[in-house]
């Protein structure tokens, strides 16, 4: 059955974050690590209603290593990140407009308005955004590689 | 040329710029800040060729930046790259001025395509 929010493919990853993250490499697939200990951080995108119709999850290693280099931060605090599954002030503001951009990911030129309401660790999701992540109508993981800092997997979920 | 490029997002702004050298356009003189008020000053202290603009920003949004320079006499190549575009949206940019809108989400070609005539 066809979606409202469309799901994208590899090609619109890359070709979206590619702009963000020179030399991004984009597959498809990936194991994802959403549950409340993995450390994931996750977009909410809401439709005009207040409704949560999309996620965009980054997990714990990709939300390290994008927060990072999006403002060229140094490799070690992405890992020590990574680690610890805990992100800087600086990284999770990075995150916030990496997701911002990323509500593109899941919009055509038919699909309803959406808009990037907040982002939040898994285990800080408000319970409509956490339904949506139990139980989504559509679901796609990539395995995203990010040149000198690492990769990670990212999630996209809808309803 | 000096391009001034105004958007809160910072993620959008990198967008922009990017999307500008893979649309050709390299070598230009690029500013940016993050809200329309910001923008008037810089583009008043600078003078840019070509102001392109977020619609939805604090402070001041790129409407009213537009209708200020305008009200002011500020004579700058002025350019909406926005998330949406009605026709409610279009009208209102084009009746202040605009020469071009261009909605999210964009590519070098639609750069190509509006800007060609604005880019030296």
């Amino acid at each position: 059955m066809a979606t409202a929010y469309p799901m994208p493919d590899a090609p619109k990853v890359i070709q979206l974050l590619g702009l963000l993250f020179d030399g991004l490499d984009v597959k498809l697939g990936g194991t994802f690590d959403g549950s409340p200990a993995g450390g994931a951080w996750f977009g909410v995108f809401v439709a005009d209603s207040g409704e949560p119709v999309a996620l965009c999850g980054a997990d714990a290693n990709l939300a390290a290593n994008m927060g990072c280099a999006f403002s060229m931060l140094p490799v070690g605090v992405a890992k020590d990140a990574a680690k610890s599954k805990e992100l800087t002030q600086v990284m999770i503001e990075n995150v916030r407009e990496i997701m911002n951009i990323c509500t593109r990911l899941v919009m055509d030129a038919s699909s309803p308005h959406l808009k990037l309401d907040q982002i939040y660790q898994t285990k800080s999701l408000p319970a409509p955004a956490a339904a949506l992540l139990g139980a989504p109508k559509n679901r796609r993981e990539f395995q995203l590689q990010l040149p000198k800092y690492g990769g990670g997997v990212l999630s996209i979920v809808s309803i | 040329m000096k391009i001034l490029i105004v958007d809160d997002s910072t993620a959008m702004r990198m967008i922009v710029k990017k999307t500008l050298r893979l649309a050709g356009f390299e070598g230009h003189d690029i500013s940016e800040v993050d809200d329309g008020a910001k923008a008037l000053a810089s583009i008043k202290a600078s003078k840019p060729d070509l102001v392109l603009s977020d619609w939805n920003m604090p402070n001041m949004t790129g409407l009213q930046l537009l209708e200020t320079l305008s009200g002011e006499g500020v004579k700058v190549t002025f350019g909406f790259i926005t998330t949406e575009a009605t026709p409610d949206m279009r009208a209102k940019a084009m009746g202040a001025g605009a020469k071009f809108l261009i909605s999210k989400p964009f590519t070098p070609e639609s750069f190509k395509e509006h800007l060609g005539a604005h880019i030296r």
